[in-house]
């Protein structure tokens, strides 16, 4: 049966081949969309490590003389400890400590580092202070947090997190393990013996830039708030405050950084909002592309739709002939609608082997191949009945056919 | 005989309407989409207020310092732009101004969140402000370093409610502000416009950002005639090698050019080749991505003409028999799709202008005012053109290759 279709198809090909074409783009839209919708909701399904209610961000933008020399930064730390200070005794603040790379900001630090195999790894890292975990409420799975005093040890202490554990060091427990560069074979040893970055603890995450995206690879390290070799005046704070905090406590902490530093630039943002705003600012396009994506798919519909009822009608000679040698009505509509259905087929064969050389080639390695498989799964299951549905008022038309008409033309 | 083509083309769209209808439908759609592209182009390209002379504006926003130690790029400071960007031949007249940054009022116990900018006094003569009330602020005062400000409207109204602004004072960034102005509020896409809230650079807190190379100014240089900006640009690359560098420790070269607006979001879309903006790039990636999204309608387009023409076999042989040539049924075909494209296109201009109104409603675009204008309908109706012959051009070539006497017959299989 399917054979006959095929042989059908086959020889109406040049026609066919336009409705090929189409298709399969169409097909290759939809997987485009599909596999985005995929890559979020796997992503939203990972645990974030973190809890975003009830935190605030202090971003301060420093002159540059701030970084100037190894005074002006003690200077600067000086400064922000009276800042911490400050805001930490401010009524509704439960916690609050300086972090880098806050969740949902634009700040990404990253390094850099070769590992032995060869494979590249960069990861976030973050400077902050014991109350950090508290701030954050990230969940520790092993070994410890940020002690006071780590900012002063021989070495760094490193709280990284599970994803990342594992890239480094496999299943082998990670816990007092070296983070370590390799270049030709070699470690690279860093310029200050306290440089030497040692696995202190492991927490389950931290997926700053949010649920869509997946960010697994992550580190947390003291921030010292006295020593201008180990670390400059940190650039922004978490704050967590009691649930119910007035609005005007916005203005009261604004007031009293100003007082602490009046060169320094202070901007204050709620977690929450944030979190809004960059989840807004994904969906969006998504929803731009998808409303496009489904414009083109109508359209296509319903111009496959056209095209059949135009076949249909200039093969009512064959068609009425297979009534003549007693063809039921619904063999002649699944002759129709089979047709397009091998033809559709075909067109996603292709259109599956052509988006699957994405992760073939490597293109967009950090997505898993996982995403991409479902994103033509899901494709094939929209296509496919969308397809048979513009085949309905066809197939239909062709069981009209009078057999007596179609054999006058003989 | 276009006349009677015009006609016939009437008479076969009615025929089939639903082909008519999806037909237009997808000319329509599709052409409102790339109008609305082409749209937002134009707004964030062409000369519009405020940025009323933005033809003959260079901007200089990006420079890159560079040593042994790495690499510094990003906004010029003002030391840089004081010393070695004035008195440039051919710029008529300069400007210095900061980027804007969110900066937050409380008044009354509410939040006020602004974007606040700080220019020097050339700012208002080289932009065209519609101010609704006072003035802007003139050399004394920013050589003065006074405390004053010049706000948009929509600032003023959730700063102060009905109450005239002028004179009024406000508290940000532990400054007090004085108004003195109140300017019809920027769009976002006028980037070196855009702000709530416009203060003399010279309040700037401290005074290190004076000798700076790079920081966090921008400047605007006026020219004379578009035809100059090569001279400009000669001018400012042979200044380059005179910089005196702050620490020559780290950083031993600075690089950069002014650019026009269009270099400047080529750059931020598509990036920097060296320190060169790839706007070639820019430009093709754009083209590409419209035929791209053209491909698909196109061929359906192509698709329902086959079927069409198909349909009509008859009447093709009997043209031909009575001795037409190929060329005028290639012709009639092709003046019957675009009747079809133009049509399609005159909804899709309507369509647009109501996705236009629904775009300045949404508050996508900060103060976005995006208006239909005789170059947009120009590039719709050549859109509209371009589509009609791209997917008429095929299946009239397929027509005229039918021979006559199939034709008469209803056409082979």
């Amino acid at each position: 049966m399917i054979r006959h279709y095929l042989k059908l198809v086959w020889n109406r090909r040049r026609a066919n081949g336009l409705i090929l074409a189409e298709i399969l783009i169409s097909f290759l839209v939809l997987c485009a969309i599909f596999g985005v919708v995929a890559y979020y909701a796997t992503n939203w399904r990972r645990p974030l490590g973190f809890d975003y209610h009830n935190v605030w961000t202090l971003e301060i933008s420093m002159p540059q003389e701030a970084f100037e020399d190894s005074a002006a930064r003690l200077r600067g730390l000086v400064v922000s400890q009276r800042l911490l200070a400050t805001m930490s005794a401010l009524p509704h603040v439960e916690a609050a400590a300086p972090a880098a790379n806050t969740p949902y900001s634009g700040s990404m630090s990253r390094m850099g580092i070769t590992l032995r195999d060869g494979g590249m790894v960069q990861y976030l890292w973050s400077s902050t202070t014991p109350a950090g975990l508290d701030v954050l409420k990230l969940e520790l799975v092993a070994g410890r947090w940020i002690q006071p005093g780590d900012d002063a040890l021989s070495y760094t202490p490193q709280v990284i997190t599970q994803d990342f554990a594992r890239r480094l060091f496999g299943r082998e427990n990670p816990i007092g393990r070296t983070i370590d560069s390799y270049k030709d074979g070699q470690i690279q040893t860093s310029p200050k013996s306290w440089q030497e970055r040692r696995v202190v603890g492991v927490i389950r995450s931290y997926r700053k830039a949010g649920e869509f995206v997946d960010m697994p690879y992550a580190a947390f390290q003291p921030q010292s708030m006295t020593d201008p070799e180990r670390s400059p005046a940190p650039w922004s704070y978490v704050i967590r405050v009691d649930p119910g905090t007035p609005a005007a406590f916005e203005e009261t902490l604004l007031k009293a950084m100003h007082a602490e530093a009046p060169d320094w630039t202070f901007t204050l943002r709620s977690l929450e909002l944030e979190r809004q705003r960059s989840i807004r600012g994904r969906l969006l396009p998504l929803a731009f592309g998808g409303t496009l994506a489904a414009f083109l798919i109508l359209m296509v519909g319903m111009g496959l739709m056209g095209v059949l009822w135009q076949s249909v009608t200039r093969r009512t000679q064959e068609l009425g002939l297979r009534r003549a040698l007693g063809a039921t009505a619904s063999a002649v509509r699944n002759q129709v609608i089979g047709e397009i259905v091998v033809l559709t087929t075909i067109a996603l064969l292709a259109g599956s082997v052509l988006f699957l050389q994405l992760p073939l080639l490597g293109v967009l390695s950090f997505v898993g191949v996982g995403v991409f498989v479902s994103a033509i799964v899901v494709s094939c299951l929209v296509i496919i009945p969308f397809v048979i549905v513009c085949g309905l008022y066809p197939g239909w038309l062709a069981t009209q056919v009078e057999p007596s008409r179609a054999l006058q033309y003989e | 005989m276009l006349i009677n083509y015009l006609k016939l083309a009437y008479k076969v769209l009615l025929r089939r309407k639903f082909f008519t209808f999806v037909s237009l439908f997808g000319t329509s759609v599709t052409l409102m989409v790339l109008v609305m592209a082409a749209a937002m182009l134009d707004y964030s390209l062409s000369p519009m207020a405020p940025e009323v002379r933005l033809d003959r504006t260079l901007l200089v926003t990006y420079m890159a310092m560079r040593g042994d130690r790495g690499e510094w790029s990003g906004d010029p400071g003002y030391g840089f732009l004081d010393r070695y960007c004035r008195n440039i031949p051919h710029v008529e007249r300069m400007s210095v101004y900061t980027g804007e940054h969110a900066t937050a009022i409380f008044m009354n116990g509410e939040k006020v969140v602004s974007q606040m900018r700080r220019t020097d006094a050339d700012y208002w003569s080289i932009l065209d402000f519609a101010f609704v009330a006072g003035q802007a602020f003139g050399e004394s005062e920013v050589a003065g370093g006074s405390h004053v400000a010049v706000i948009s409207q929509g600032t003023a109204a959730r700063l102060f409610g009905d109450r005239a602004p002028i004179g009024r004072t406000f508290e940000t960034q532990g400054q007090s502000f004085t108004v003195i102005g109140v300017v019809r509020n920027v769009p976002r896409v006028r980037e070196a416009a855009y702000a709530d809230i416009w203060v003399p650079f010279t309040t700037l807190p401290t005074d290190q950002w004076r000798t700076r190379l790079m920081g966090d100014f921008n400047a605007m240089l006026l020219a004379d005639s578009p035809r100059n900006f090569r001279a400009i640009r000669a001018e400012f690359a042979a200044r380059l090698p005179h910089v005196v560098m702050t620490d020559p420790d780290d950083y031993k070269t600075m690089s950069g050019a002014p650019r026009t607006r269009m270099e400047d979001i080529a750059a931020g879309v598509v990036g920097l080749n060296g320190d060169v903006p790839r706007t070639g790039m820019f430009i093709g990636v754009a083209v590409l991505l419209a035929m791209l999204f053209m491909l698909l309608p196109a061929i359906n387009q192509v698709n329902l003409n086959i079927s069409r023409i198909f349909e009509r076999v008859s009447e093709i042989g009997v043209r031909k028999a009575f001795g037409a040539s190929s060329g005028h049924l290639v012709g009639q075909f092709i003046v019957e799709n675009i009747v079809l494209a133009l049509f399609g296109g005159a909804i899709g201009l309507v369509l647009s202008l109501w996705a236009l109104r629904v775009l300045n409603g949404s508050g996508l675009i900060t103060n976005g005012d995006l208006q239909m204008n005789p170059r947009i309908f120009l590039y719709g109706l050549g859109l509209s053109m371009l589509f009609g012959v791209l997917s008429g051009a095929y299946p009239a070539w397929r027509m005229s290759r039918l021979h006559p006497v199939d034709a008469l017959r209803g056409g082979q299989r």
